[in-house]
């Protein structure tokens, strides 16, 4: 026997059960409170389509659970209620309706203090459960699926079920996706005949190979014409999901318990059938009052008895096949009403009768047999619309694009089926008659005929305002239970027909998707490099550079927010300095960007985007640059290398690879130069070897001269390094002699291991980023996108040297021309701290009390004993010596501009 | 003067290697890269992709970028059938396994796979009318997902069109593949479907690791090389 528990007590199951049926049948009538007014709800639609079930499953809130099949040991929970369902303390709220009436938030609480006192009690008080603070312990919960076809039917109902049969004896490959566990649609919950109908459709459909059903599967939205988007709980995987693939051991049943499916389909038919919405009277939303179609399907897919005494609301006299279904299950209907002789409802906590023109009918279970609504939220996410038909009395769709068609109830055409419940057309509540000013019209967010009427008198008379005031056809019902009778009231209240009073926009998702199930599984992409699991043996800490898996230094400090940590950061940093400024240093360069431009134009495309001169650089040589926008904007910065004539090695900051590419190649297109750029970043490993003995390092590695004159500064080979082919390129951004070593990055393990062990007689040790961020620091080196950022300049950043103005042209040309011309507003500077403090990245610099000023990089200088960093300051104050203050944890702290850079300013130690 | 330590023989590894060291395979080296050759026994990896759904590195395979006119592309199709042919390693001995063509994966933009000791011959015969050939053997990393469940583990990573109308066998299709961009080649192992996923490099370890998380509800298991060669025997003498 299965069982779930629901508040911690076990509830006996049947197959076949959801949550809602087995804890109706268990007795609960009480389901949910109310968003607002923390009303006692019950079960009203039994079809996911109103909110008067929702609950926690298993942690996950919101659920409906009249949809929800039922699993062994589930744990189901009440929300929003304090206490319990039955005693909820926050119901006292009912006795302050007047000071809550309608958009009352827009009016109160406007002043910030009010809200702050506010906010916490009405956070409390309103809601639809609570997200867990705590990460699922199930990581397979949800998953995403990509499926195709020529021709997708959303809906599973007889209309649907032909639908399919006849495209796909057409020839064209059919997914059928309903959101039910069978086939059949509203035949399934209707007399005998409705249910033999509906399996002889069934069997039809599972006899077709190319007709895929995804049940349980509900369509919640149309993007971008042809994809729609599915949520189906609990899945069943595989392509054959059908009767025969099943049996074919094509499922398999897996952890997951919500899978998206993105469907793509050339057609698309809309068979989404229609909903039956509820009658507007006094208390019409107590526990007992239930739709129709909601105890049909209590009675027939349940099997279970609704009440002991009924009164059913019909406007056939007789009930039609509703009473006779009432009274075969041992229900003794007490009465039947029409509606407009409907007052109210009776009951506190649940339905103990109905007051009418007619007199008081004791009760327990008030029957609905409401209007009928066309389900075609698709239809207007398609771009179609639903129009009013007057001599019909329904809305029907109209104007859909050509590969979306509607059939069946959803565009008027109701289903003919012997013995079934007639369909009333929408006949708009509230349109002809004024409805009950206590009767709720919006379940979701507790809104009454009164609070739409009141709307509407103040002003808010057109739809998409008055839905925006009201927060009417807001909830998790997204209109289905109250829009029709907003519309009503809306045309009544303003003499405009319903056509002229018209709809509120579909948006997706048109039913309540979990946040899980649109994250899909835990797939985040991360970028490692070649040496990545040398750098964990080595015990590194780990920085996240975008995707990028960067070693921040290493020896671990996990907690380096603490003092522990920050104190073991500090140590681990000063070592790794030490290394490179005493002896040799080596660092994973491997993110860096790295592009090939190949082609007799190359030089020509580069001359183009870099403001650097790059047509004369000669095979074997390297060359800094920056690349501007028209504006003349830093975009990014990096190294040219020109490996022959036709072939250069480019490399871009980290973050910017993709952009550069794609700058790159959007200048190339169109101007038939035989140029191609191509990423070749994870191709290449690459290490900077770095310090004064990096030479003795790598010289017995290689037959490469790297003495100083025939390997100088600003030079770049193609050598062999331990017998991996590899390209040496002479660069210091560290400010040390040293090589870049880019290298094909299936040799990373051999060559990183090789160069530490044989770098041992020399007192190697690997760097991370924070200490190469201070080594770059000493030597004033700028990293594009950390000192500079979108308004930045090369003039106005110090580096107008890089902009050679007597090029023919480039990228920022004129701009920078122009920047020139007058004196920058800011400037990028240089500061060296007067005392011991270190400021943090983004401190201010503060002149006279204001801020002007802002820090982009410091970090305590070794070299210098004390903090050093870059920072953008207004041009008045740009001069060597000048003081500065900046703020430092609200203090402020002194500082002087220097000029030159604050290790080796000559560059002694770079070239030699 | 090169030194002793140079003298280390240089070897190399994909973006996995770890990995599968970590998962107890047994390593080797094959077309010149330190391989998973098993996990398991060849023999039961073998029967378990023939029946459900394997996934193996095979980031040793040779490929080449090809940029050329749109009205060259026939030329490097005919060029690499034939060169494929008469390739002076591609004869008796090689694995049938390696697929060894070109694969066209947009206007003006070309693929092409073959064995790693012949990219430079296939290079040549990829380079007509001055076409622009990369060898990105490096850059991708390759992973072979093969057997007959092998498209159900795709739905779930790909929003690419992989069923056997849209996708059959020699084919190929370029998009997302667990949120990365990845080339997908189908090149069947005999009767075997078989897709081929080149990702980035970097990427490498997270696919492998995406893929095998979607393919756990189909049992996926990883096979090696042993498998793979007894999946696709190798050419017969001529």
């Amino acid at each position: 026997m299965t069982r779930l528990f629901f508040d911690g007590r076990p509830i006996e199951t049947r197959a076949g059960d959801t949550v809602a049926s087995a804890l109706y049948r268990a007795g609960r009538r009480i389901f949910s409170r109310s968003f607002k007014y923390h009303r006692p709800r019950g079960l009203l639609c039994v079809a996911g389509r109103c909110p008067n079930c929702l609950v926690t499953v298993d942690g996950q809130p919101s659920v409906r659970a009249c949809v929800t099949p039922i699993r062994d040991g589930m744990q189901v929970r009440h929300q929003n209620a304090t206490p319990s369902l039955e005693f909820d303390w926050l119901s006292a709220g009912k006795w302050f309706s007047r000071l809550m009436p309608v958009g009352f938030y827009y009016k109160t609480f406007t002043h910030p203090r009010a809200w702050k006192l506010a906010r916490q009690f009405i956070r409390r008080a309103a809601g639809l459960g609570e997200v867990s603070h705590v990460a699922t312990a199930v990581p397979d919960r949800y998953e995403h699926m990509h499926n195709r076809a020529d021709v997708a039917v959303i809906g599973g109902g007889p209309a649907g079920m032909r639908a399919a049969i006849g495209a796909a004896e057409g020839g064209q490959r059919v997914v059928l996706v309903d959101d039910q566990p069978e086939l059949g649609g509203h035949l399934r919950y209707q007399r005998l005949a409705g249910v033999e109908q509906a399996r002889g459709l069934q069997e039809r459909v599972e006899a077709l190979e190319n007709v895929e059903v995804l049940r349980n599967a509900s369509c919640f939205g149309l993007y971008e014409g042809t994809l729609l988007g599915i949520v189906q709980r609990p899945p069943v995987s595989g392509a054959a999901t059908n009767a025969a693939g099943d049996a074919a051991g094509g499922s398999h049943r897996s952890a997951v318990e919500e899978r998206l499916i993105h469907l793509r389909a050339e057609r698309i038919v809309i068979a989404t059938g229609a909903y039956e919405v509820p009658r507007l009277f006094t208390n019409n939303d107590l526990p007992g009052v239930m739709l129709s179609s909601g105890v049909e399907r209590l009675l027939h897919v349940h099997g279970v008895k609704v009440a002991e005494r009924a009164v059913v609301i019909s406007d056939d006299p007789d009930g039609g096949p509703m009473v006779e279904d009432l009274r075969a299950a041992g229900v003794e209907v007490v009465a039947v009403v029409t509606s407009p002789g409907v007052r109210a409802a009776t009951g506190g906590s649940q339905v103990t009768g109905l007051t009418t023109t007619v007199g008081h009918f004791a009760c327990d279970l008030v029957v609905v047999c409401g209007d009928w609504m066309p389900d075609a939220g698709l239809v207007g996410q398609a771009g179609g619309r639903l129009e009013w038909d007057e001599p019909r009395g329904a809305f029907v769709p109209a104007a859909l694009p050509p590969h979306v068609t509607a059939v069946g109830a959803v565009a008027g055409v109701p289903d003919q089926v012997a013995g079934a419940a007639r369909r009333e057309p929408a006949q708009a509540p509230g349109a002809t008659t004024s409805p009950s000013p206590q009767s709720f019209v919006c379940l979701c967010e507790d809104v009454t005929a009164k609070d739409v009427k009141q709307a509407i008198a103040e002003g808010f008379d057109h739809i998409e305002t008055f839905k925006r005031y009201t927060t009417v056809t807001m909830g998790p019902c997204q209109g289905r239970m109250c829009q029709l009778a907003a519309i009503g009231i809306c045309a009544r209240e303003t003499n405009r027909s319903m056509v002229a009073t018209g709809m509120t926009t579909a948006r997706p998702p048109t039913l309540p998707v979990s946040l899980g199930a649109l994250a899909g599984a835990r797939h985040h992409p991360t970028k490692r490099t070649p040496m990545h699991e040398r750098h964990e043996a080595l015990g590194c800490t780990w920085m996240d550079m975008g995707e990028w898996k960067r070693p921040l230094h290493y020896g671990k400090s996990d907690s380096a927010d603490g003092p522990g940590g920050r104190e073991a950061k500090a140590r681990a940093v000063e070592g790794e300095y030490r290394a490179v400024r005493e002896r040799v240093g080596m660092i994973d360069l491997s993110t860096l960007g790295k592009l090939q431009v190949t082609g007799t134009d190359a030089a020509k495309l580069l001359d183009k985007v870099y403001t650097n001169r790059l047509g004369d650089l000669r095979p074997g040589r390297s060359r800094y640059s920056v690349i501007c926008d028209d504006a003349g904007i830093i975009l990014d910065d990096g190294t040219i290398s020109r490996l022959a004539d036709d072939h250069f090695f480019v490399t871009t900051t980290t973050g910017n690879l993709e952009f550069v590419q794609q700058w790159l190649e959007w200048w190339a297109a169109g101007t038939r130069w035989s140029v191609h750029v191509t990423n070749v970043t994870g191709g290449f490993g690459a290490v900077n070897v770095a310090g004064p003995r990096a030479r003795e390092l790598l010289q017995p590695l290689t037959d490469c001269d790297l003495g100083t004159r025939a390997f100088p500064y600003m030079a770049c080979r193609r050598a062999e390094v331990a017998g991996v082919p590899c390209r040496l390129l002479r660069i210091g951004f560290v400010g040390e002699t040293g090589w870049e070593i880019h290298f094909p990055a299936e040799y990373g393990e051999y060559l990183w291991d090789l160069l530490l062990q044989a770098g041992q007689d020399f007192g190697i040790r690997p760097f991370g980023v924070e200490t190469q961020r201070v080594l770059r620091l000493e030597k004033k080196h700028v990293i594009a996108g950390v000192d500079t950022d979108a308004t930045s300049n090369p003039v106005a950043a110090n580096l107008a040297w890089v902009a050679k103005l007597d090029k023919e042209d480039f990228i920022g040309k004129a701009a920078i021309l122009e920047a020139l011309s007058r004196t920058p507003r800011e400037r990028l500077v240089s500061f060296r701290m007067t005392d011991g403090q270190v400021p943090e990245d983004g401190a201010a610099i503060v002149e006279d009390g204001q801020p002007v000023g802002r820090v982009t990089s410091a970090r305590f200088s070794f070299a210098n004993g004390k903090a050093i960093g870059l920072a953008w300051v207004p041009a008045a104050l740009a001069a060597d010596g000048q003081e500065i203050q900046v703020n430092v944890d609200g203090q402020l702290a002194g500082a002087h501009l220097v000029a030159e850079a604050f290790y080796d300013p000559e560059g002694t130690r770079l070239r030699s | 003067m090169v030194s002793q330590t140079a003298q280390a023989q240089p070897y190399r590894c994909s973006a996995v290697y770890r990995r599968h060291l970590g998962l107890g395979a047994t390593m080797g080296e094959y077309h010149g890269w330190r391989t998973a050759m098993r996990f398991d026994s060849a023999e039961r990896e073998q029967r378990s992709v023939r029946e459900g759904v394997g996934l193996a590195d095979v980031s040793w395979l040779g490929k080449l970028d090809v940029r050329h006119a749109e009205q060259e592309w026939g030329g490097i199709s005919d060029g690499i059938s034939a060169a494929s042919g008469d390739s002076p390693v591609g004869g008796a001995g090689a694995p049938t396994a390696v697929p060894r063509r070109a694969w066209q994966l947009a206007r003006g933009h070309a693929m092409v796979t073959c064995g790693p000791e012949e990219r430079e011959y296939m290079a040549g015969a990829a380079a007509v009318s001055g076409n622009h050939v990369t060898d990105v053997t490096s850059v991708y990393g390759a992973l072979l997902l093969a057997g007959p469940r092998g498209r159900d583990v795709l739905h779930k990573l790909t929003d690419l069109d992989v069923s056997p109308s849209a996708m059959p066998n020699e084919s190929a299709g370029q998009g997302g593949l667990a949120h990365v961009h990845a080339v997908v080649l189908r090149a069947d192992l005999g009767d075997v479907p078989a897709y081929w996923l080149l990702v980035g490099r970097e990427y490498g370890e997270y696919v492998w690791d995406a893929v095998t998380h979607a393919g756990g509800e189909h049992n996926i298991v990883s096979f090696g090389m042993d498998a793979l060669d007894a999946l696709a025997p190798r050419r017969d003498a001529r």
